[in-house]
Protein backbone atom coordinates (compact mmCIF):
# COMPACT_ATOMS: atom_id res chain seq x y z
CA UNK A 1 0.00 0.00 0.00
CA UNK A 2 1.12 3.56 -0.71
CA UNK A 3 3.15 4.79 2.30
CA UNK A 4 1.47 8.18 2.13
CA UNK A 5 -1.81 6.53 3.15
CA UNK A 6 -2.22 6.10 6.90
CA UNK A 7 -4.91 3.81 8.31
CA UNK A 8 -5.99 4.06 11.94
CA UNK A 9 -8.43 1.41 13.14
CA UNK A 10 -10.58 1.83 16.28
CA UNK A 11 -10.09 5.56 16.02
CA UNK A 12 -12.85 6.49 18.47
CA UNK A 13 -13.89 4.86 21.72
CA UNK A 14 -16.80 2.46 21.21
CA UNK A 15 -19.11 4.82 23.12
CA UNK A 16 -18.24 7.79 20.95
CA UNK A 17 -18.44 5.70 17.81
CA UNK A 18 -21.89 4.34 18.70
CA UNK A 19 -23.18 7.78 19.62
CA UNK A 20 -21.92 9.24 16.34
CA UNK A 21 -23.26 6.34 14.26
CA UNK A 22 -26.68 6.51 15.90
CA UNK A 23 -26.87 10.27 15.45
CA UNK A 24 -25.97 10.16 11.76
CA UNK A 25 -28.68 7.55 11.14
CA UNK A 26 -31.31 9.23 13.30
CA UNK A 27 -34.28 11.32 12.31
CA UNK A 28 -32.50 14.30 13.83
CA UNK A 29 -29.79 14.49 11.19
CA UNK A 30 -30.82 15.70 7.72
CA UNK A 31 -29.27 14.76 4.41
CA UNK A 32 -29.48 16.47 1.04
CA UNK A 33 -29.95 14.71 -2.28
CA UNK A 34 -26.93 14.82 -4.57
CA UNK A 35 -27.52 13.57 -8.10
CA UNK A 36 -23.86 13.94 -8.97
CA UNK A 37 -21.02 11.92 -7.41
CA UNK A 38 -17.42 13.12 -7.82
CA UNK A 39 -18.19 15.28 -10.82
CA UNK A 40 -19.64 12.45 -12.87
CA UNK A 41 -21.80 13.08 -15.89
CA UNK A 42 -25.23 12.57 -14.41
CA UNK A 43 -26.69 11.51 -17.73
CA UNK A 44 -24.26 8.61 -18.09
CA UNK A 45 -24.23 7.21 -14.58
CA UNK A 46 -27.04 5.75 -12.60
CA UNK A 47 -25.90 6.39 -9.07
CA UNK A 48 -26.73 9.20 -6.73
CA UNK A 49 -26.09 9.84 -3.09
CA UNK A 50 -27.07 11.92 -0.11
CA UNK A 51 -24.73 14.15 1.81
CA UNK A 52 -24.60 16.72 4.57
CA UNK A 53 -22.01 19.48 4.44
CA UNK A 54 -20.63 20.16 7.92
CA UNK A 55 -17.95 22.76 7.17
CA UNK A 56 -17.39 24.62 3.90
CA UNK A 57 -14.56 27.04 3.15
CA UNK A 58 -13.43 27.04 6.78
CA UNK A 59 -16.87 27.97 8.09
CA UNK A 60 -19.44 25.90 9.89
CA UNK A 61 -22.17 25.11 7.36
CA UNK A 62 -24.37 23.02 9.64
CA UNK A 63 -25.29 23.57 13.27
CA UNK A 64 -23.51 20.32 14.15
CA UNK A 65 -20.62 20.86 11.74
CA UNK A 66 -17.90 21.67 14.23
CA UNK A 67 -19.18 19.19 16.80
CA UNK A 68 -19.05 16.20 14.45
CA UNK A 69 -15.82 17.24 12.74
CA UNK A 70 -14.06 17.81 16.06
CA UNK A 71 -14.99 14.33 17.25
CA UNK A 72 -13.24 12.80 14.24
CA UNK A 73 -10.28 15.21 14.17
CA UNK A 74 -9.46 15.04 17.87
CA UNK A 75 -5.81 13.98 18.19
CA UNK A 76 -5.21 14.52 14.46
CA UNK A 77 -2.80 17.49 14.12
CA UNK A 78 -4.30 20.19 11.90
CA UNK A 79 -4.55 23.96 11.54
CA UNK A 80 -7.72 24.48 9.55
CA UNK A 81 -10.69 22.44 8.46
CA UNK A 82 -11.38 23.51 4.91
CA UNK A 83 -14.32 21.25 4.22
CA UNK A 84 -16.10 18.49 6.07
CA UNK A 85 -19.10 16.46 4.95
CA UNK A 86 -20.99 13.26 5.57
CA UNK A 87 -21.46 11.01 2.54
CA UNK A 88 -24.34 8.54 2.45
CA UNK A 89 -24.19 5.99 -0.40
CA UNK A 90 -27.09 3.66 -0.98
CA UNK A 91 -27.00 -0.06 -1.54
CA UNK A 92 -26.84 -1.15 -5.16
CA UNK A 93 -27.32 -4.62 -6.65
CA UNK A 94 -23.84 -4.55 -8.14
CA UNK A 95 -20.95 -2.50 -6.81
CA UNK A 96 -20.87 0.90 -8.52
CA UNK A 97 -17.36 2.35 -8.76
CA UNK A 98 -17.20 6.11 -9.09
CA UNK A 99 -14.66 8.27 -10.92
CA UNK A 100 -11.11 8.97 -9.73
CA UNK A 101 -10.81 12.53 -8.49
CA UNK A 102 -8.95 14.91 -6.21
CA UNK A 103 -11.05 16.67 -3.59
CA UNK A 104 -9.08 19.88 -4.16
CA UNK A 105 -6.29 21.03 -6.47
CA UNK A 106 -4.30 22.46 -3.52
CA UNK A 107 -1.75 19.75 -2.84
CA UNK A 108 -0.97 21.09 0.63
CA UNK A 109 -4.34 19.85 1.78
CA UNK A 110 -4.78 16.50 3.50
CA UNK A 111 -7.83 14.31 3.56
CA UNK A 112 -9.32 12.35 6.43
CA UNK A 113 -11.89 9.69 5.59
CA UNK A 114 -13.75 8.17 8.51
CA UNK A 115 -15.89 5.09 7.95
CA UNK A 116 -19.10 4.92 9.94
CA UNK A 117 -20.12 1.38 9.01
CA UNK A 118 -18.52 -1.82 7.77
CA UNK A 119 -19.48 -2.88 4.25
CA UNK A 120 -17.97 -4.21 1.03
CA UNK A 121 -17.54 -0.72 -0.39
CA UNK A 122 -14.07 0.75 -0.43
CA UNK A 123 -11.82 3.67 -1.29
CA UNK A 124 -9.45 2.99 -4.17
CA UNK A 125 -6.36 4.98 -5.12
CA UNK A 126 -4.82 5.34 -8.59
CA UNK A 127 -1.86 3.12 -7.66
CA UNK A 128 -4.28 0.30 -6.87
CA UNK A 129 -4.25 0.67 -3.09
CA UNK A 130 -7.63 -0.24 -1.67
CA UNK A 131 -8.91 0.66 1.79
CA UNK A 132 -11.93 -1.34 2.86
CA UNK A 133 -14.83 0.30 4.63
CA UNK A 134 -14.42 -0.77 8.22
CA UNK A 135 -16.44 0.84 10.99
CA UNK A 136 -14.38 3.24 13.11
CA UNK A 137 -11.49 3.27 10.62
CA UNK A 138 -9.79 6.58 9.83
CA UNK A 139 -7.75 6.98 6.64
CA UNK A 140 -5.41 9.93 6.18
CA UNK A 141 -3.80 10.83 2.85
CA UNK A 142 -2.57 13.86 0.90
CA UNK A 143 -5.00 15.50 -1.47
CA UNK A 144 -2.66 14.92 -4.41
CA UNK A 145 -3.61 11.23 -4.40
CA UNK A 146 -6.51 10.66 -6.74
CA UNK A 147 -9.08 8.34 -5.22
CA UNK A 148 -12.55 7.04 -5.84
CA UNK A 149 -15.43 5.62 -3.85
CA UNK A 150 -17.95 2.87 -4.38
CA UNK A 151 -21.45 2.00 -3.32
CA UNK A 152 -22.10 -1.09 -1.19
CA UNK A 153 -23.91 -4.32 -1.98
CA UNK A 154 -23.92 -6.07 1.39
CA UNK A 155 -25.39 -3.38 3.61
CA UNK A 156 -28.30 -1.02 3.12
CA UNK A 157 -26.01 1.98 3.17
CA UNK A 158 -22.39 3.12 3.23
CA UNK A 159 -21.69 6.17 5.35
CA UNK A 160 -18.44 8.03 5.81
CA UNK A 161 -17.16 11.45 6.80
CA UNK A 162 -14.80 13.24 4.44
CA UNK A 163 -12.64 16.02 5.88
CA UNK A 164 -10.22 18.28 3.98
CA UNK A 165 -7.70 19.96 6.29
CA UNK A 166 -4.28 21.50 6.44
CA UNK B 1 -62.29 3.13 -5.11
CA UNK B 2 -58.95 4.19 -6.62
CA UNK B 3 -59.06 7.53 -8.39
CA UNK B 4 -56.32 8.64 -10.76
CA UNK B 5 -55.86 12.25 -11.86
CA UNK B 6 -53.15 12.92 -14.44
CA UNK B 7 -51.57 16.37 -14.89
CA UNK B 8 -52.63 17.17 -11.35
CA UNK B 9 -50.52 20.28 -10.78
CA UNK B 10 -49.82 23.09 -13.18
CA UNK B 11 -46.39 22.86 -14.77
CA UNK B 12 -44.93 25.84 -12.92
CA UNK B 13 -45.79 24.51 -9.48
CA UNK B 14 -44.62 21.01 -10.35
CA UNK B 15 -41.31 22.37 -11.59
CA UNK B 16 -40.88 24.43 -8.43
CA UNK B 17 -41.61 21.42 -6.22
CA UNK B 18 -39.24 19.02 -7.96
CA UNK B 19 -36.47 21.60 -8.23
CA UNK B 20 -36.67 22.47 -4.55
CA UNK B 21 -36.91 18.88 -3.39
CA UNK B 22 -33.78 17.91 -5.30
CA UNK B 23 -31.87 21.01 -4.23
CA UNK B 24 -29.21 21.37 -1.57
CA UNK B 25 -31.73 23.24 0.58
CA UNK B 26 -34.21 20.41 1.02
CA UNK B 27 -33.68 18.11 3.99
CA UNK B 28 -34.13 14.35 3.77
CA UNK B 29 -34.05 12.04 6.77
CA UNK B 30 -32.89 8.44 6.67
CA UNK B 31 -35.60 5.87 7.35
CA UNK B 32 -34.55 2.29 8.02
CA UNK B 33 -37.57 0.73 6.33
CA UNK B 34 -39.91 1.27 3.40
CA UNK B 35 -43.29 -0.06 4.49
CA UNK B 36 -42.23 -0.91 8.05
CA UNK B 37 -39.16 -0.10 10.12
CA UNK B 38 -36.58 -2.86 9.65
CA UNK B 39 -38.16 -4.39 6.52
CA UNK B 40 -34.70 -4.52 4.89
CA UNK B 41 -35.33 -1.59 2.57
CA UNK B 42 -34.48 2.03 3.13
CA UNK B 43 -35.73 5.37 1.96
CA UNK B 44 -35.28 9.01 2.76
CA UNK B 45 -38.26 10.98 4.00
CA UNK B 46 -39.23 14.58 4.51
CA UNK B 47 -42.14 15.22 6.85
CA UNK B 48 -44.18 18.28 5.92
CA UNK B 49 -46.84 17.63 8.57
CA UNK B 50 -47.09 14.99 11.27
CA UNK B 51 -48.59 14.69 14.76
CA UNK B 52 -50.66 17.85 14.26
CA UNK B 53 -47.53 19.87 13.62
CA UNK B 54 -45.99 21.56 10.61
CA UNK B 55 -42.52 20.07 10.34
CA UNK B 56 -41.13 21.77 7.28
CA UNK B 57 -40.41 25.26 6.06
CA UNK B 58 -41.75 23.98 2.73
CA UNK B 59 -45.22 23.22 4.12
CA UNK B 60 -46.76 26.44 2.77
CA UNK B 61 -45.11 26.35 -0.64
CA UNK B 62 -45.26 22.62 -1.40
CA UNK B 63 -47.72 20.71 0.78
CA UNK B 64 -50.47 23.29 1.14
CA UNK B 65 -51.11 23.94 -2.57
CA UNK B 66 -51.48 20.20 -3.11
CA UNK B 67 -53.80 19.82 -0.12
CA UNK B 68 -55.93 22.72 -1.34
CA UNK B 69 -56.30 21.09 -4.71
CA UNK B 70 -57.44 17.93 -2.92
CA UNK B 71 -60.11 20.00 -1.08
CA UNK B 72 -58.82 18.88 2.28
CA UNK B 73 -60.67 19.63 5.53
CA UNK B 74 -58.19 18.13 7.98
CA UNK B 75 -54.56 17.11 7.58
CA UNK B 76 -53.40 13.84 9.09
CA UNK B 77 -49.91 13.39 7.66
CA UNK B 78 -47.96 14.67 4.66
CA UNK B 79 -44.51 13.48 3.73
CA UNK B 80 -42.24 12.97 0.75
CA UNK B 81 -40.30 9.79 -0.02
CA UNK B 82 -37.29 9.34 -2.23
CA UNK B 83 -35.65 6.04 -3.14
CA UNK B 84 -32.76 5.21 -5.41
CA UNK B 85 -32.52 2.95 -8.44
CA UNK B 86 -32.43 -0.81 -8.01
CA UNK B 87 -31.77 -3.50 -10.59
CA UNK B 88 -34.96 -5.46 -10.10
CA UNK B 89 -38.53 -4.55 -9.26
CA UNK B 90 -39.37 -5.64 -5.74
CA UNK B 91 -42.79 -5.20 -4.17
CA UNK B 92 -42.65 -3.75 -0.69
CA UNK B 93 -45.02 -4.92 2.04
CA UNK B 94 -48.68 -3.92 1.91
CA UNK B 95 -49.62 -1.50 4.66
CA UNK B 96 -51.95 1.29 5.72
CA UNK B 97 -50.31 4.66 6.24
CA UNK B 98 -52.48 5.56 9.23
CA UNK B 99 -55.12 3.96 11.45
CA UNK B 100 -57.62 6.75 10.84
CA UNK B 101 -60.44 6.42 8.31
CA UNK B 102 -59.35 9.08 5.85
CA UNK B 103 -58.00 9.51 2.31
CA UNK B 104 -54.54 8.59 1.17
CA UNK B 105 -53.11 10.35 -1.87
CA UNK B 106 -49.82 9.87 -3.68
CA UNK B 107 -48.40 12.41 -6.10
CA UNK B 108 -45.72 10.99 -8.40
CA UNK B 109 -42.99 13.53 -9.11
CA UNK B 110 -41.10 11.67 -11.82
CA UNK B 111 -41.60 8.95 -14.43
CA UNK B 112 -40.16 5.55 -13.59
CA UNK B 113 -41.06 1.87 -13.71
CA UNK B 114 -41.88 1.71 -10.02
CA UNK B 115 -45.54 1.58 -9.08
CA UNK B 116 -48.05 1.48 -6.28
CA UNK B 117 -49.65 -1.91 -5.74
CA UNK B 118 -52.90 -2.53 -3.84
CA UNK B 119 -54.36 -5.43 -1.90
CA UNK B 120 -57.13 -5.69 -4.51
CA UNK B 121 -54.40 -6.42 -7.11
CA UNK B 122 -54.78 -3.08 -8.86
CA UNK B 123 -51.58 -1.26 -9.77
CA UNK B 124 -50.82 2.36 -10.56
CA UNK B 125 -47.72 3.30 -12.54
CA UNK B 126 -45.40 6.12 -11.50
CA UNK B 127 -46.22 8.83 -14.00
CA UNK B 128 -44.93 12.35 -13.42
CA UNK B 129 -47.67 14.64 -12.09
CA UNK B 130 -50.12 11.79 -11.57
CA UNK B 131 -52.20 11.86 -8.39
CA UNK B 132 -53.76 8.67 -7.06
CA UNK B 133 -56.36 8.88 -4.30
CA UNK B 134 -57.82 5.97 -2.33
CA UNK B 135 -59.34 5.17 1.06
CA UNK B 136 -56.69 4.86 3.76
CA UNK B 137 -58.21 1.50 4.72
CA UNK B 138 -57.02 0.03 1.41
CA UNK B 139 -53.65 -1.62 1.93
CA UNK B 140 -51.01 -0.56 -0.56
CA UNK B 141 -47.25 -0.62 -1.10
CA UNK B 142 -44.63 0.89 -3.31
CA UNK B 143 -42.09 -1.00 -5.37
CA UNK B 144 -38.47 -0.45 -6.26
CA UNK B 145 -37.69 0.99 -9.68
CA UNK B 146 -34.98 0.24 -12.24
CA UNK B 147 -34.97 2.95 -14.90
CA UNK B 148 -34.40 6.29 -13.21
CA UNK B 149 -31.91 7.59 -10.67
CA UNK B 150 -34.60 8.23 -8.11
CA UNK B 151 -38.27 7.72 -7.43
CA UNK B 152 -39.82 10.63 -5.61
CA UNK B 153 -43.41 10.97 -4.37
CA UNK B 154 -45.44 13.06 -1.99
CA UNK B 155 -47.74 11.06 0.23
CA UNK B 156 -50.74 12.75 1.82
CA UNK B 157 -53.24 11.49 4.38
CA UNK B 158 -56.17 13.83 4.89
CA UNK B 159 -59.90 14.20 5.39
Amino acid sequence: MNKEIIVKDNHLSEKKMSDLENFLLSNKFPYYYNINIAGEDTEKTDTSMFNHILIYKNEEYSNVGNMITNIVMKNIPHKNILRSKVNFYLKSDTLKIHEFHKDDEDEKINIALFYINTNNGYTEFEDGSIINSVRNRLVLFPCKLKHRSTTTTDTRHRVNININYD
Amino acid sequence: MIKIIDNFLDDELLKYITTEMLSENFTWFFCDGKSFIGDDHIQFQHHFYNHNTINSKYFDSIALPILKKLNYKYIVKVKANITSKYQTIINHQLHNDVDLDCNTAILYLNNNDGKTIFENKEEVNSVKNRMVIFPSSLKHAGTTHTNSKYRMVINLNYI
